[in-house]
């Protein structure tokens, strides 16, 4: 094999994808020609370099949030919480304002229902000056009073 | 017990069997939400779209081909959430130069030479850089690639070198 054709197989023989048949004549030239093994060494390194940036773990909870988003309907307090990303403790203290059910001494949550009590509880962008104004004199009045 | 191939757990999603699903998000997940962290540096955003990804093989399961292979059409599901992503980013520079990463402190790790290939690679054109991701990072095949890519193999070959010949440069001074 010439040198051409051994350099442009070399990143299939570098992560071991040469055809069978031509991994010897690429090692054979190796042997034969430093410039060509100088470079199959330089790409080496890079593979072993780029090889020190290891893998992160995801989070524990990760498969868990995922089994939430994707199973139906019914949630206990732990996976609510989990689904909201807050305290158990929040949940259980707010419990008055979220839609429930109890079942015994069981609390249990409908998905459906969380999550149209979340439209009705999100704060939501004021969109006009009026909007605005009256905001500010609210705002004004309270602090007045506060100064009372 | 021979585990599953990717292909029959989907066969037995697309029939009702949920418990399929769930073995190909635990075979996959990891390395999912690694191929978006070594691209967005952001460990949150990279769970969100890990998440994405796999609430759309979910909904959409029964529209894969079992004939096909699994794993390039996963990775296209991926890169297109990826590529969204980066749109979204396009004039937030800052974003793509956070390169925060922890490890645990009992792993010895050459961090500034980690930083060095983290910082190289992000600085790969983006044709480049997905193929260094997918191949040195996700261990893909050429052929899977090219499938994901939707690009020649020769091609596939010529940027990972391409890539690789820049890497050598930036790298100079971290080399034996």
């Amino acid at each position: 094999m010439k040198c051409k054709q051994v350099k442009s197989s070399l990143i299939s023989y570098l992560f071991g994808e040469c055809p069978r048949e031509t991994t010897p004549l690429i090692e054979k030239h190796l042997v034969k020609c430093p410039k060509c093994q100088q470079e199959m060494d330089s790409l080496v390194e890079i593979k072993e370099m780029c090889g020190q940036w290891s893998e992160q773990p995801l989070s524990s909870k990760f498969l868990q949030n995922m089994l939430l988003k994707t199973k139906p309907d019914i949630l206990t307090p732990e996976e609510l919480a989990l689904y909201l990303r807050i305290p158990i403790d929040e949940i259980m203290a707010s419990l008055e304002n979220i839609p429930h059910i109890e079942i015994g001494k069981y609390i249990r949550f409908k998905r459906k229902s969380i999550m149209e009590w979340i439209e009705t509880i999100e704060h939501k962008p004021l969109k006009t000056i009026e909007e605005l104004e009256l905001a500010w004199h609210t705002s004004e009045n309270r602090i007045k009073n506060m100064l009372m | 017990m021979k585990e599953s191939s990717d292909e029959t757990l989907m066969k037995r999603f697309q029939r009702g069997d949920e418990e399929a699903f769930v073995t190909i998000m635990e075979r996959y997940q990891q390395r999912i939400f690694n191929y978006f962290l070594r691209q967005l540096y952001n460990h949150t955003l990279s769970e969100d779209l890990t998440q994405d990804v796999f609430i759309r093989i979910f909904k959409y399961g029964q529209s894969f081909d079992c004939r096909q292979k699994f794993r390039p059409w996963l990775y296209k599901i991926a890169l297109n959430q990826l590529r969204k992503e980066l749109k979204l980013r396009l004039n937030d520079v800052q974003c793509n130069k956070e390169l925060v990463t922890q490890y645990p402190s009992y792993i010895f790790i050459d961090y500034e030479l980690v930083e060095a290939v983290k910082n190289a690679i992000n600085q790969l054109p983006s044709a480049q850089r997905e193929v260094v991701i997918l191949k040195q990072y996700q261990g893909m095949t050429f052929s899977e690639i090219a499938q994901v890519l939707g690009c020649p193999e020769a091609t596939v070959k010529s940027r990972l070198y391409q890539a690789f010949t820049k890497l050598r440069k930036k790298l100079g001074k971290y080399r034996r």
